[in-house]
């Protein structure tokens, strides 16, 4: 296991009028080396959960084991950077946190703060910039005068060249246009599949949970209420009504097709459904 | 940042609460020049005199006098610098203290008491104003304050348009800047503790990617405020309207006695 | 009745690339005319030049027949309301009254009158509850409904949308577009969609598909989302019920509805209980 949550709950602000509590008896795990995508509503508790992944949030009540650090309730955290730079936090609208001189600099600036020596830290930044598809004739330049689309991938650029094992990903394709989504995908895919990255994604696109997901938790109001395999996920028909979620198109497809009366297996790729599907109407 | 007294508004329901802004503001300025008209013979009656008259309004305010103490704290710092600057400075009069060849004399006291006490004075006095009434309402009452001296070209609307905006704003900018001390932090910089360089390239990677954002919400502001049909310098109404009430012009005469009163006392052997 | 024709609209931000390079369009009163195109096609800007935010470096923009110039800018934004992408960037007011309030302001309305036509197009979007909330307290999606209801408070002919659902969650999305669709069908209001949603265009009137500052192609949405080999090479979405259609075709099954599910699968049924 990747991360252990064990009786964990968060309240922000605790002991004032304000206090508000974002986590309740949260018990769950991430597995290693697995893609798990979070998902609930806005509110649920999503971004309070992932940011206890890197140790930005401590919880208030239980303990939360993530690698082989332990964050306990009530004591003061240790190895707080050592744990960040194995745990690569991306958030939302990641082209925020730029600010250097140059692609380059700004991606090293991450390495730089967590030690590394300046052989490690070119080898990193190169290898970062490549994998996220940003041009070599680019690197000098300012990382503010880019497209959005640019923008996003040097962030991220800037979260990999610290060679994290865990990967946390906050919306990562809010957004971005169909084709840019598709490309970023792509790219966790192979951080996941190929480098054996642990990858967490907090997101609303149901299409790219069962596209991408092999585990999923769910979130609603401060608890978890589903923790399972991608295919149990959208099965539970009670849950996804229960939070209105909106099922991939190829699931809807599936549910209209039993509903007139074919018996077709559950499948995720289209063109192997219309294969067996055309199979049966041509019989 | 909730512990700061100074400046703070707090939504109560007073009688000072719901005077008119405009009075207040101008209240507040008369008061201020009764602090600097205190002089004479009986000086210091003449400062118990307006201290009483504060205090009672600080209660009409439903504030405790323990929220306005609090909101001197930020001047112990100045007001004890202050003294001993006097000490040094001031060798007139009598003798007070002797400590070998060290001596304090009356006029240093007498100097720095006067000093201290305005400094009291004028904070009890702003607090009470900035207490009682909604940033909002103090933009508004700014406004129709200084439109008159729009003849001479201070461009009273676009003022007020601005500091609303910059209010509405900043529940905005603070989330942004959380957003990025978090990304920051995750990258590995220590916003607490470390050497003095790390500290400063800490701040830079804050503050930069904080103007860059702030620099394009006002682009899409601006932006926005035009496709609805606002440009500066152009005429336009105001949803907010303010409304004298007798109550308000009531307060206002009171301040501008205390001036006269303050005046009076101390010069003219009033007791 | 032609509500917007652009003609030969050219603009560009460097003087290098035309960002807009030769658009030539006409919307007529009524339509619903979805925009697509990958980011940096020159969508948004087409839309802010609509507006006269900027200005082209040639060619014409005429609304309801009037031509836009520097001098009439300020009317034509009367009739041609913008909401754009940023929820937070739009909302000037302090809280939902105010804002809403601000373009009444801007329009010399009498202040009496205004709580009332607050009400009603708070209202309208379903936020009358909200009136004295300040926008941190509210959601993406109330945010946008909150800009709806302050640009329709001025009575406009034409709602443009600028990527007004990207930055929302699914729950936002679908007010908003189902706050659209009422107005389109309710008030007959002229919308003019840029999106990303290809099934958000599947159900408008018309399609202007952009690429690199041009018009690549435009009509029916049942014509232009049917050119997937197109629309494939530009990097766009395909509908997933064409993409369905279409291998089903290639199976030799063809079916009558590329645009409907349900049809669809009914007709596959039908097809294979006559066995």
């Amino acid at each position: 296991m990747a991360v252990k949550f064990e009786k964990v709950g968060f309240e922000y602000s605790p002991n004032t009028p304000f206090a508000f509590e974002a986590l309740r008896n949260i018990n769950t795990q991430i597995p290693k080396g697995k893609f798990t995508a979070i998902v609930g509503a806005t509110g649920s508790g999503k971004s309070t959960l992932v940011q206890h992944l890197n140790g930005l949030l401590q919880p208030t009540t239980g303990k939360v084991t993530v690698l082989d650090h332990e964050l306990i309730a009530g004591e003061k955290p240790k190895g707080l950077k050592a744990l960040r730079q194995r745990v690569g936090l991306v958030f939302q609208f990641p082209e925020m946190q730029l600010f250097d001189d140059t692609i380059y600099k700004d991606v090293s600036f991450g390495p730089r703060n967590f030690g590394m020596n300046d052989n490690q830290i070119k080898v990193n930044v190169e290898n970062a910039l490549n994998l996220v598809g940003i041009d070599s004739e680019l690197w000098e330049r300012s990382p503010l005068n880019l497209s959005g689309g640019q923008k996003r991938r040097v962030a991220i650029a800037g979260v990999l060249a610290t060679e994290p094992d865990v990967i946390v990903l906050d919306e990562p394709t809010a957004g971005l246009d169909p084709q840019g989504a598709k490309d970023m995908m792509k790219l966790f895919e192979v951080l996941n599949k190929k480098l054996n990255k642990t990858i967490v994604m907090v997101t609303h696109d149901m299409e790219h949970v069962l596209n991408y997901a092999e585990h999923v938790i769910v979130l609603d109001h401060a608890e978890i209420v589903f923790e399972g395999n991608v295919k149990a996920f959208f099965a539970n028909r009670t849950l996804l009504d229960q939070l209105d979620i909106v099922k991939p198109m190829i699931l809807q497809l599936h549910d209209q097709l039993s509903d007139v009366g074919f018996e077709i297996p559950i499948e995720t790729d289209l063109e192997n459904l219309i294969q067996i599907l055309a199979k049966e109407v041509k019989r | 940042m909730k512990n700061i007294a100074l400046g703070r508004y707090l939504p109560l329901d007073s009688f000072v609460h719901k005077l008119d802004p405009r009075m207040k503001i101008m209240s507040m300025l008369f008061l201020m020049v009764a602090v600097f008209l205190v002089g004479g013979d009986y000086p210091f009656v003449a400062y118990g005199v307006l201290f009483a008259f504060l205090i009672i309004c600080t209660l009409a305010a439903k504030l405790t006098i323990k929220y306005v103490i609090k909101s001197m704290k930020p001047m112990i710092f100045m007001m004890v610098f202050l003294t001993i600057i006097n000490i040094f400075a001031y060798k007139t009069g009598t003798v007070i203290i002797s400590i070998g060849s060290f001596k304090i004399y009356s006029d240093a006291i007498i100097n720095t008491l006067f000093i201290v006490f305005r400094l009291m004075l004028m904070i009890m006095i702003t607090t009470l104003l900035t207490a009682t009434t909604a940033p909002l309402d103090l933009t508004l009452g700014i406004e129709d304050l200084l439109s008159p001296f729009k003849k001479i070209g201070v461009p009273s609307h676009e003022i007020a348009m601005m500091i609303s905006i910059a209010l509405r704003f900043i529940p905005t900018l603070i989330e942004d800047t959380q957003r990025i001390m978090n990304a920051q932090a995750s990258r590995g910089v220590d916003f607490e503790e470390g050497k003095l360089k790390e500290k400063i390239l800490g701040i830079v990677s804050l503050i930069i990617p904080l103007f860059v954002s702030a620099y394009h919400r006002a682009e899409d502001l601006a932006d926005a405020m035009e496709a609805r049909g606002y440009s500066p310098g152009k005429k336009r109404t105001r949803y907010k309207q303010l409304k004298v009430m007798p109550k308000d012009v009531i307060a206002l005469g009171v301040s501008i006695s205390m001036c006269f009163i303050v005046f009076y006392i101390g010069r003219y052997n009033a007791f | 009745m032609k509500q917007i024709e652009i003609k030969d609209l050219v603009f560009s931000y460097d003087d290098k690339v035309n960002a807009v390079d030769g658009v030539s369009l006409t919307v007529n009163k009524g339509d619903y005319v979805s925009i697509i195109g990958h980011n940096g096609s020159g969508k948004s800007t087409l839309a802010k030049l609509l507006i006269g935010l900027m200005d082209a470096k040639s060619g014409d923009i005429l609304v309801n027949g009037i031509k836009l110039t520097y001098k009439n800018v300020y009317d034509i934004r009367e009739k041609l309301a913008i909401v754009f992408q940023n929820p937070d960037n739009q909302f000037i007011g302090s809280t939902v009254r105010d804002d809403i309030a601000f373009g009444l302001e801007n329009k010399n309305f009498n202040p009496k009158d205004m709580d009332e036509i607050i009400e009603t197009y708070a209202k309208s979007v379903r936020m009358e509850d909200y009136l004295d909330h300040e926008p941190s307290k509210l959601s993406g999606g109330q945010k946008q409904r909150v800009a709806i209801a302050g640009v329709l408070s001025m009575q406009p002919d034409v709602l443009i949308l600028d990527e007004a659902t990207s930055m929302l969650d699914p729950k936002g999305r679908k007010e908003v577009n189902e706050l659209v669709h009422e107005l389109h069908e309710n008030k007959n209001m002229t919308i003019l969609s840029i999106t990303h949603d290809i099934e958000e265009v599947v159900k408008s009137d018309y399609v202007v598909v952009m690429n690199q500052g041009k018009i690549f192609m435009e009509g029916k949405p049942e014509d232009v989302l049917m050119r997937v080999k197109d629309l494939t090479h530009i990097g766009l979405d395909i509908p997933f019920n064409v993409k369905f259609y279409l291998e089903m075709k290639r199976r030799g099954i063809r079916l009558s509805t590329p645009f409907s599910m349900e049809g669809m699968v009914d007709e596959l049924w039908q097809l294979s209980s006559k066995k």
